[in-house]
């Protein structure tokens, strides 16, 4: 069933349709805001409330793009809408592990690889949590959902010009701030 | 062609996202330049990177937790609201707090009203409230801002009146909460909300939304309800002890409070682009203002992307931080040398917050853009569907309770006898001057229309 349908249904009532669309985009969703949230408790927290005015606002939504992207619409606003109203704290290792959770690891690797892994994370977690949150939020967009510049102007309501400088600040502060870890990454 | 120009190429070269000329410039340069082969290596390298994160799931029963809320959400409406709330954006949000959210900070305000039985709904017998404030419209200006009384649409910022409890500052000692508490009779229909809710949203690590006309929801509450008067044109200004406009370049405001670091409320209309650019950030954080407890609250936050009217057009912000008053007055004297971006409206802290019980929906759509009904409202082909604000969402959590209701909407003067009949209250007491009220404003500003309804008990 495609997202024209299941929107139709609920609009008609049906909630169960809604539900699909939660079903389809909540680990997506989620996994996007998890790179922006402070922590995961508050991606989920965002996730949540996105779904839940998506659902009160669905009769606002004209189609004329994704339900995905008006979706990630809704959760930015509120996502960047919090940020903004609370200054950014430094993700501390501990913050990041626990935004992190528990990090599902390839079976095959060896326990040193595994550590090492983990603490690649924490450091790309960490670099990410430095960013000014607009950074974050068009890197994840760009880098994360493989978001096209245009979908990216449409959901953080930006020109497109726009789109392309930010990205580009932001990928040079990111580089910066993982020096080492892309040398290693590349060595890999 | 600059490095930093030639990064900007190559990140988008990475992207896919030049035009067939820029990509054949950023492909010979990487073919002669080192430097650029580096930077690309890098981009290609970050992006390895970051798609190399981990993928997270979600527990099992997260799709049912928000299924159950849409489920409550959609089953609490009566049918006949149904209209209302699923038309007007703002009035909707309403609803969605009423049923969740911040579920844990309705809990917090529910053992604080538990702690003083009856604190809510002892005093209230039927009442309705109309306030009416004048603001610029912010996000989509209509012909009659434009047709305005100076034209430009930029000065129609209209003072309300001060409230009382800003105005006489001087019963407050060190602690104005615990004073006004020690002297507040028990049971009074305000006493717990007013001084704990603010502090509690301030302070409190997820909330993210503030009180907006908190002065003068608050101040009908010892005296009878007025409404604010509008006599334009006028001049901007800050609705405090000290006015903005008329402030000598040595401003110094008397806000009731003197030594203590206290939380303080702006409330701004801000240029969109001001805001993005978190100008107002630095300026705030140049006087050493606390951010900690900050909120910036943007009424429309996303405008249509392609009405260039509203991308310019002032949104209306409210900052909480905390500060020295003296530090407040410095931030007001550098706000006023942007005046292209910040107009500051009041400035109060938030000791004197008063409660309200409802906060506000926010909705543009009304008779004068196109609807003659609530249904109409429900059109999004006018293309003015409201983006109400989840902020304002957030805030209205703490203070859910069914059995009261406000809205606000955004309206021209025309449209504000409308709303009676949206929302007829039978056998309320009409405040004595509300009839004339609305003939009293300039029928070309907007405004935003606040009905708190609290029901008898």
């Amino acid at each position: 069933v495609n997202d024209a349908s299941l929107i139709r249904q609920s609009l008609e009532g049906d909630t169960g349709a809604f539900g699909q669309l939660v079903e389809k985009y909540q680990h997506r969703l989620f996994n996007t805001l998890l790179s922006i949230a402070s922590s995961r408790e508050e991606a989920e927290d965002l996730t949540q409330e996105a779904f839940v005015q998506a659902f009160v606002k669905l009769r606002t939504f004209q189609q004329q793009s994704a339900f995905y992207t008006w979706l990630y619409r809704i959760a930015f606003n509120l996502a960047l809408g919090r940020k903004r109203r609370r200054r950014r704290v430094e993700v501390s290792v501990e913050q990041a592990r626990e935004a992190t959770g528990v990090e599902p690891l390839d079976a095959g690797e060896a326990p040193g690889e595994r550590m090492e892994r983990s603490e690649r994370v924490i450091q790309v977690r960490e670099a990410l949590g430095a960013l000014s949150e607009e950074h974050r939020a068009i890197l994840v967009l760009r880098e994360m959902e493989g978001c096209c510049y245009e979908t990216i102007a449409e959901i953080l309501d930006l020109p497109v010009g726009t789109v392309r400088s930010r990205l580009h600040r932001a990928r040079s502060q990111l580089r910066d701030h993982l020096q080492d870890t892309l040398k290693e990454h590349s060595a890999d | 062609m600059n490095d930093h120009a030639l990064d900007e190429l190559l990140s988008a070269y990475l992207d896919g996202e030049l035009t067939p000329e820029e990509q054949s410039r950023v492909e010979h340069a990487l073919g002669e330049s080192g430097r650029c082969r580096q930077r690309h290596e890098e981009f290609l390298a970050l992006r390895a990177t970051l798609q190399s994160l981990p993928r997270e799931q979600l527990d099992t029963r997260f799709s049912e937790r928000v299924m159950e809320r849409i489920r409550r959400l959609h089953a609490s409406h009566p049918h006949e609201k149904v209209a209302v709330a699923e038309g007007i954006d703002g009035a909707s949000q309403v609803e969605v707090v009423a049923d969740a959210a911040a579920e844990r900070r309705i809990e917090r305000l529910s053992r604080a009203l538990r702690s003083r039985p009856g604190a809510l709904l002892a005093a209230a017998a039927a009442i309705l409230i109309a306030v009416l404030i004048a603001f610029p419209r912010g996000g989509d200006p209509p012909v009659t801002e434009r047709n305005g009384p100076n034209g430009n649409g930029e000065e129609n910022v209209a003072p309300i009146d001060p409230p009382s409890a800003i105005a006489n500052g001087a019963d407050e000692d060190d602690d104005p909460a615990n004073k006004q508490r020690s002297t507040e009779p028990p049971g009074d229909l305000h006493e717990t909300p007013e001084r704990d809710a603010p502090q509690a949203v301030a302070q409190s690590d997820d909330s993210d939304s503030l009180p907006r006309r908190d002065d003068d929801l608050s101040r009908e509450k010892r005296e009878p309800p007025q409404i604010a008067r509008v006599n334009p044109p006028v001049e901007p200004r800050v609705d405090t002890p000290g006015e903005m406009a008329a402030a000598p370049p040595e401003l110094v405001i008397d806000y009731g409070v003197d030594v203590e670091k206290t939380l303080f409320v702006f409330r701004l209309a801000v240029a969109p682009e001001a805001l993005r650019s978190r100008v107002l950030d630095n300026i705030l954080e140049s006087e050493g203002l606390s951010l900690g407890a900050a909120d910036a609250v943007p009424e429309r936050p996303d405008p249509p992307r392609d009405d260039a009217a509203a991308r310019k057009a002032p949104q209306l912000d409210v900052v909480m931080a905390r500060a020295f008053p003296r530090d407040v007055d410095r931030v007001l004297l550098k706000l006023r040398e942007r005046e292209d971006e910040f107009r500051p409206i009041a400035v109060y802290p938030s000791s004197r917050i008063r409660f309200y019980e409802w906060v506000v929906a926010v909705a543009m759509n009304l008779p004068s853009q196109g609807a003659r009904n609530p249904a109409d409202l429900l059109d999004p082909a006018n293309g003015r569907a409201s983006t109400g604000s989840s902020a304002l969402t957030d805030y209205l959590t703490l203070w859910s309770d069914p059995q009261v209701k406000a809205f606000a909407w955004r309206a021209p003067t025309a449209d504000a006898k409308l709303v009676d009949r949206f929302f007829p209250v039978p056998d309320r007491p009409a405040p004595p001057d509300e009839p004339k009220g609305y003939e009293e404003v300039n029928p070309n500003l907007e405004f935003d229309l606040i009905f708190i309804l609290v029901p008898q008990e």
